[in-house]
């Protein structure tokens, strides 16, 4: 099953007497389950691609379908519920509230839901569990380190069982070590709940967690490879496909687009 | 580009970051010269009546120098605290501490200049409005006039005013390490507590005050004590108790945890901490105006009662030396020759009028005790001549020890106390009549040998116990008091003239009082106060709102990256604005909310220890009124605020950016 279907997505931004194609006619279908990478450098449009997936830019053509539902066809205050409920988001500065403790952040979008308490209990604990951040649960943003910090957004992001986790660089800020740990962490919620997980990184090593990589270049698909049995060869075969899509990989890895 | 252009260049190029700070600057400049233009002004000075008004003006204009002082600082110290990352740029460019120093200097003085120049002229710009406005409540004519003294004074105050200022700032910016100042305002801000002993302490203070004000109190120092550990109590309120009452909000899941909530409950109890001084200060102030304007409105009330009450128009009484002694004849021709001039002057104006002369005595002049009432004694057979002038029945014959009590402002409170006092001159009230003959005393008829008994009694007693008092009513038919007079009417005008006629005489000469004059002296006193109220009132409630919008606006990048944030992961913008509103209404309507809950209390409670001086009024409309005033000035303010803050708010949600 489809769990995002993209259909030749079209995106113009025209100001005054310039305009300025990010997208042109993209396709992409990511299935249930199904762990995948968007890469490509700097102005390629893989941001342009993730705001409409997001629902938080509208295309100037193509449809978009999440979970088989057109988000486009929502209103405006739909919109906001329909994000809260299917979509997952995880960033790269990680944006936990300053001023709630973690487990407040993590179970806020339940609880602009208005859900259960009980319920709402029972989901932090299991989640926290899974991310290794019970321990931490009471503390405020600034007493942790930021790879709980990021692991929290994850936890925060995926508490409420959404269709798609949309991961924005989440280790564009996180030294090599914390950046693996998270990397694994996203490689096993997808593993056992089957969360589809939609990546949009720089990074070779964290896109060499994704089952499938697929890589934009002036607002255009140009290829995709798929991760074999072996971590380190998929590691090897990104980096050159990022050298031969004109990039350098050691710059790319650094700056976010 | 030398340093003293890049100040320049700083202010001139990032208007948009100064404006707020600026303008706020601005206001309180033109507050103080509006203030500064309508006091000096020349008619002002002048009139006789503008004595009194210019004493208590002048308070007030040091209340709003003060206030302008703090108002400034605050704002300073805001302003300065968003542009930490600014001063951590420069540090690590290599600027000294020096230079730093030096900048912040410059910049102040360049905006004190522009805020002084700005103030002035739109207080000039409103200058004729303003004057208007006060010719119409203190009744003196006030042309525009071209104010030199007023530029002068507020040019000279507020340099000095921002000359130290901009010393005092150079300590807002005392964090030496670079590394502070760049983190600046993203540092996250540590969780605001609250120590349990100090909200013990809050609770204990304003019980401890509200305690102490239902206790007798006879002195001023009675009040202060109520007074000054209320005030103390409420700054634990604030600092305090609202932070753990926030904790223990925070604390139940079940309430804490749902919908919006959570947001904004959560950052109410960094809001309320950061604000808490300023709830403080503005509580304070609009409790102390609130329980004056209750004050003034009841004694507009009082004012009426007493007119409507007073039968008589004029009384014409002596008030001879504190030592009892019974005049001859003789010595009253002058007292007589001026009723022979009131007599002329009633002619004159072609009035009809009726005259009747009585003595009596006046046997204990209190001084200091509230509880003890005035009373003045006069014999059953003069009072008879008095009663027929107003139509009152005359009683039977009075007995020996007997009294009749005249006087319409007794709270029954009070008849226990003045019975007891009754009671050592051997007298006992057989009847009571609402009226009022003379706005001091209240009257005590007694049988004509009861009064020769009391006479001689008070010869006896020492000196300053009693004296006699001998008095002139004139009954003018053609002045009803049915409706109340102004200063420009006929009885207005001829009474406050008779009442000016023997001002240099009083003593055994006598004192003219008349109905209308006194209602007139209350009213003004009344209007002084009102003008005085509202301009503080203004002044108050717009710099708060212009103090709340500009920290609103300070953390606002702060704010718009959070709702961006939030409105990714689908709060709504309804759900957003529904936070927001919550969150300013909080921030505008807490300090209003509690100083009405305060006045309200004080009131109720001192109702009956102030019914000496506001005889048995009902003090709920006028404090009710008073706080519904502000409240509806505050919700103006609110809206405007909310609306501007909630654009800028909304601009970032993701739900704008579909369009």
């Amino acid at each position: 099953m489809d769990i995002l279907k993209v259909e030749r997505l079209t995106k113009v931004y025209s100001g005054g007497k310039v305009t300025h194609k990010a997208l042109s006619e993209i396709n992409l279908t990511i299935e249930k389950g199904e762990f995948v990478g968007v890469m490509g450098p700097s102005g390629s449009g893989k941001t342009t691609l993730l705001n409409m997936v997001s629902t938080i830019d509208t295309p100037t053509s193509g449809e978009i379908y999440i979970n088989a539902k057109n988000p486009l066809s929502l209103k405006k205050n739909d919109l906001a519920v329909f994000r809260r409920r299917e979509l997952g988001f995880v960033f790269q500065d990680f944006n936990l509230l300053d001023t709630l403790t973690i487990a407040e952040n993590i179970v806020l979008p339940l609880t602009l839901d208005t859900r259960g308490i009980r319920e709402m209990n029972q989901k932090l604990q299991k989640v926290a569990e899974k991310l290794g951040i019970s321990e931490i649960l009471k503390k405020r943003t600034y007493e942790v380190s930021g790879g709980q910090r990021q692991r929290a957004a994850i936890a925060r992001a995926i508490i409420h069982s959404p269709s798609l986790l949309l991961a924005d660089e989440p280790t564009g800020n996180l030294d090599s070590k914390s950046a693996r740990t998270v990397m694994e962490m996203m490689e096993s919620i997808n593993q056992t709940d089957q969360t589809t997980t939609m990546l949009v990184t720089h990074d070779p090593q964290a896109a060499s967690y994704c089952h499938r990589v697929v890589f934009i270049k002036d607002g255009q698909l140009v290829n995709q490879i798929n991760r074999g049995e072996n971590r380190q060869t998929f590691f090897q075969e990104i980096i050159d496909m990022l050298s031969l899509l004109g990039g350098n990989a050691h710059e790319l890895s650094s700056i976010r687009v | 580009m030398n340093f003293r252009q890049f100040a320049f260049n700083n202010v001139k190029r990032n208007l948009r970051a100064y404006s707020a700070y600026f303008l706020s600057s601005a206001f309180a400049v033109m507050i103080f010269f509006s203030y500064a233009l309508l006091i000096y002004h020349p008619n002002l000075t002048k009139s006789e009546l503008g004595q009194t008004t210019q004493i208590m003006m002048k308070g007030a204009a040091y209340v709003i120098f003060v206030f302008s002082f703090l108002f400034v600082l605050y704002s300073i110290s805001a302003f300065l605290k968003s542009r930490n990352k600014e001063f951590g740029t420069l540090t690590i460019l290599g600027a000294k501490r020096k230079q730093i120093n030096r900048l912040i200097f410059l910049e102040n003085i360049l905006i004190g200049l522009g805020a002084i120049v700005t103030g002035i002229i739109c207080g000039l710009a409103c200058a004729k409005l303003l004057l208007l406005y006060g010719a119409e409540v203190i009744e003196v004519k006030l042309p525009f006039y071209f104010p030199i003294t007023a530029i002068g004074i507020t040019v000279g105050v507020f340099l000095l005013l921002y000359l130290v200022i901009s010393f005092f700032t150079l300590f807002f910016v005392r964090q030496t390490k670079a590394l502070e100042l760049l983190m600046g305002t993203n540092k996250p801000k540590k969780e605001p507590r609250a120590h349990i002993l100090l909200v013990l302490l809050s609770i204990g203070l304003i019980t401890t005050a509200f305690y102490l004000l239902t206790k007798k109190i006879d002195t001023f120092d009675a009040l202060l004590w109520p007074a000054s550990l209320g005030i103390v109590g409420i700054y634990f309120f604030f600092t305090q108790l609202s932070v753990y009452v926030i904790r223990l909000l925070k604390r139940s899941r079940s309430f804490f945890w749902r919908g919006t909530r959570m947001l904004w409950i959560s950052e109410m109890a960094f809001k309320l901490r950061d604000n808490a001084r300023m709830f403080f200060m503005v509580t304070i102030v609009i409790t102390v105006a609130s329980i004056a304007a209750t004050f003034v409105y009841a004694l507009g009330y009082e004012a009426r009662d007493g007119y409507k009450e007073t039968p008589l128009s004029i009384n014409h009484s002596n008030n001879p030396p504190d030592d009892f002694k019974i005049y001859t004849e003789g010595e009253y021709t002058k007292w007589e020759s001026n009723t022979k001039k009131i007599d002329q002057e009633l002619e004159k104006a072609g009035l009809k009028y009726k005259k009747v002369v009585f003595r009596s005595i006046i046997p204990y002049i209190s001084k200091e005790d509230l509880n003890i009432l005035d009373l003045e004694i006069v014999k059953e057979s003069e009072y008879l001549a008095v009663a027929t002038l107003f139509g009152a029945k005359a009683s039977t014959r009075l007995q020996s020890g007997e009294a009749i009590f005249i006087d319409s402002k007794l709270d029954q409170s009070k008849f226990k106390s003045l019975e007891q006092e009754l009671a050592q001159y051997d007298l006992k009230i057989v009847q009571q009549i609402d009226k009022r003959l003379n706005s001091v005393y209240s009257l005590v008829v007694v049988s004509d040998e009861t009064f020769k008994r009391l006479q001689g009694n008070l010869i006896k007693k020492k000196k300053g116990e009693g004296r006699e008092h001998l008095s002139a009513f004139y009954s003018i038919p053609q002045w009803s008091n049915q409706g109340f007079p102004s200063t420009s009417s006929k009885e207005g005008k001829l009474s406050k003239k008779l009442e000016e006629l023997f001002q240099l005489d009083r003593g055994i000469n006598g004192i003219t009082e008349t109905r209308a004059g006194v209602y007139l002296k209350i009213q003004e006193t009344r209007s002084m106060f009102s003008f005085v109220g509202i301009f503080m009132v203004a002044v108050f409630s717009i710099a708060t709102a212009s103090f709340l919008y500009f920290k609103l606006y300070t953390d606002l990048n702060q704010d718009q990256r959070i709702y961006y944030m939030l409105s990714k992961i689908g709060l709504s913008a309804r759900e957003m604005r529904r936070t927001c509103t919550i969150q300013i209404a909080m921030l505008f309507f807490i300090p209003t909310v509690i100083a009405g809950i305060i006045t309200i209390s004080v009131m109720q409670i001192l109702k009956k220890q102030i019914a000496d001086i506001i005889e048995d009024q009902n003090m709920l409309p006028a404090s009710l009124i008073t706080i519904v005033g502000f409240l509806v000035v505050q919700f103006i303010y609110f809206l405007i605020v909310r609306m501007l803050y909630l654009k800028q708010v909304d601009k970032v949600m993701v739900e704008s950016m579909h369009s």
